[in-house]
């Protein structure tokens, strides 16, 4: 075989790229560093390339720090009117195209949900979507993606085992923060962007006002909940207003006067499955944690130290829950 | 105007427990429901043919079981079921369901719109959408919350972040609903009743699609299940800064 006879058959996936996205600060966003770094450690096993991607306007500070988290060669694709998902996905599918990678990596944002299924289902392969835990397995060269099912009842591990490139989707904090190595090498090349003639089938304008249809509460993302002995309920709202958090109680905020039947969160009303529960002043009973027992991170706020929360809460804090309100209040400003 | 819904049948979280320090899965009654966010889907598109008239057409693919969720898609309203089920399609993943569907939809010719839930609840993957609309060659909107058609487009109020935005597209599109965006509805009783006496979805298999084994390669395998770590007993602490940089730390707020 003569070196034309390579020249025109597609070249063979290889390398890491990963597709950064910049912050309205115009950094990388941290997720994408994390990522960068992730994808060197995997291409120092394997032994290629790592690749980094940004799109927008306005990038040239933005190459240097993906090379210090570890891109070997930093592709900017730097118009004005890349900021529609549409232009990014025809961007992106060219260049990937020409130059096809063995793994595509996604920081799991809105950019990746609109992006990586349409660019699998184009280069016909599969996607690892929103993962947890990526890792390279180097004795099968194949990409193994820990992702929750069932809203994080368990957890899937899948692969992608024949098809190329691997697609993956990845959560923050997947990796660890990157190491950051300002005297690192790494190339800068300008991706030439050719939108003549596109327009794409989605516009966009806004933002505007809507208001969503209200979330009840069993779906609520964050909670702040209050019980008999939470003494000022006001700083409670006002907790709630600045976590955008939910209003709930236990059974004893009912008989205070405080929240509604529907509010009642326990064996005997709701149960609730947030990120975040805070519990000002609740004693814990069996019937009130049996209505938390899903929630991922539950913080106890109690004047009394032997309460039963207090002990199976993630965090505790002893003390009078409306000092400890206004403190917390004060912080979070 | 024709609207095709795609729903998936799942495994009712419900009726399983997830021993985490046993690392096994408990399944107790083993009953199958329609991936909630698909029953939003639904719900959008029975809304479009109350307010501007259609025909509601809903897709599911699976084995015999699936047959189950297109009758109570029909008890709430839906007009035609599709039942897509074959040896061939066991095992499907994004890729293949996608390709699945968008041979069905060219089957049925001049579909408008395209409505999917947000996610699968069993893969909690949200690929199936925008897949579904690349292997037809249609644009896409994610997480709509209302959607609307005017000639020739459709429009849609989509949720980015926690900003509202308007967005419209030419049709034919398909549309993610995002889940939470209505509440829906429950098929009448009687209907649902009913549904096993006098209606049968329509089956569609591989060789009325035409598609050969050889089109239906599955890209992702699973390889195994891992659980969550079991929850640590927390740690008391001394001042209200300490758990906000606590919270900080753990990404809660």
């Amino acid at each position: 075989m003569s070196f034309m006879d390579n020249m025109n058959t597609t070249p063979e996936p290889r390398d890491i790229w990963v597709v950064a996205e910049v912050g309205t600060h115009g950094k990388p966003t941290p997720l994408s560093l994390e990522i960068v770094g992730g994808a060197r450690m995997m291409a120092d096993g394997l032994g290629c390339y790592v690749h980094a991607v940004v799109m927008g306007s306005g990038l040239e500070a933005v190459a240097q720090e993906l090379i210090a988290a570890g891109a070997d060669r930093v592709h900017v694709a730097d118009a004005p009117n890349l900021e529609h998902p549409d232009a990014r996905c025809k961007v992106l599918s060219e260049l990937l195209a020409a130059q096809p990678p063995e793994v595509l990596l996604f920081g799991a944002t809105r950019l990746a949900d609109e992006l990586a299924p349409r660019l699998a289902q184009r280069f016909d392969t599969g996607l690892l979507a929103h993962c947890i835990a990526l890792y390279m397995d180097e004795s099968e060269r194949v990409l193994i993606g820990t992702h929750p099912v069932f809203d994080g009842e368990y957890y899937e591990v899948i692969a992608c085992p024949s098809a190329r490139p691997e697609i993956a989707t990845v959560e923050p904090n997947t990796f660890g923060p990157p190491y950051l190595d300002s005297y690192r090498f790494g190339e800068t090349e300008p991706v030439a962007v050719d939108l003549t003639g596109f327009a794409s089938r989605v516009s966009m304008t806004g933002p505007m006002d809507y208001a969503p249809l209200g979330v009840p509460l069993r779906k609520a993302r964050r909670i702040v909940s209050a019980g008999r002995q939470a003494g000022d309920f006001e700083l409670v709202m006002q907790l709630a207003g600045v976590l955008e958090a939910h209003v709930a109680g236990a059974r004893e905020a009912l008989d205070e006067g405080w929240i509604t039947e529907e509010q009642v969160v326990g064996a005997m009303g709701e149960s609730v499955r947030p990120d975040l529960y805070v519990a000002v002043g609740i004693r814990g009973d069996t019937y009130h944690a049996f209505g938390i027992r899903d929630a991922k991170f539950v913080v106890a706020i109690h004047p009394e130290a032997g309460v039963p929360l207090l002990k199976s809460a993630d965090a505790g804090l002893v003390g009078d829950p409306p000092k400890i309100l206004t403190e917390l209040l004060e912080s979070l400003k | 105007m024709k609207i095709v819904v795609a729903i998936k049948q799942v495994l009712d979280p419900r009726g399983f427990t997830v021993n985490r320090k046993a690392e096994k899965i408990f399944v107790n009654r083993e009953e199958y429901i329609i991936n909630p966010p698909d029953r939003c889907a639904l719900e959008a598109a029975l809304r479009l043919k109350e307010a501007a008239g259609a025909e509601v057409i809903v897709l599911a693919g699976g084995p015999e079981r699936a047959g189950d969720a297109l009758r109570q898609a029909w008890a709430m309203g839906a007009d035609r079921g599709i039942h897509l089920t074959d040896k061939l399609f066991a095992g499907a993943d994004g890729l293949v369901a996608a390709k699945l569907l968008a041979t069905a939809i060219r089957k049925l010719a001049d579909v408008d719109l395209a409505l999917t839930g947000d996610r699968a609840l069993d893969t909690g993957a949200g690929e199936v959408g925008p897949r579904l609309a690349e292997a037809l060659g249609w644009p896409h909107i994610l997480a709509a919350h209302r959607v609307e058609v005017s000639d020739g487009m459709v429009k849609a109020i989509v949720a980015v972040g926690k900003q509202f935005f308007a967005v419209q597209a030419q049709r034919p599109a398909v549309v993610v609903i995002a889940s939470g965006a209505n509440q829906p509805r429950y098929g009448n009783a009687a209907r649902v009743i009913n549904s096993y006496r006098e209606w049968n979805p329509e089956v569609w298999n591989a060789a009325d699609l035409g598609l050969a084994e050889s089109d239906l390669k599955v890209a992702v395998e699973k390889r195994g299940q891992a659980f969550p770590p079991e929850r640590q007993p927390g740690t008391l602490l001394s001042s209200a800064g300490e758990l906000v940089g606590l919270l900080k730390r753990q990404r809660v707020i």
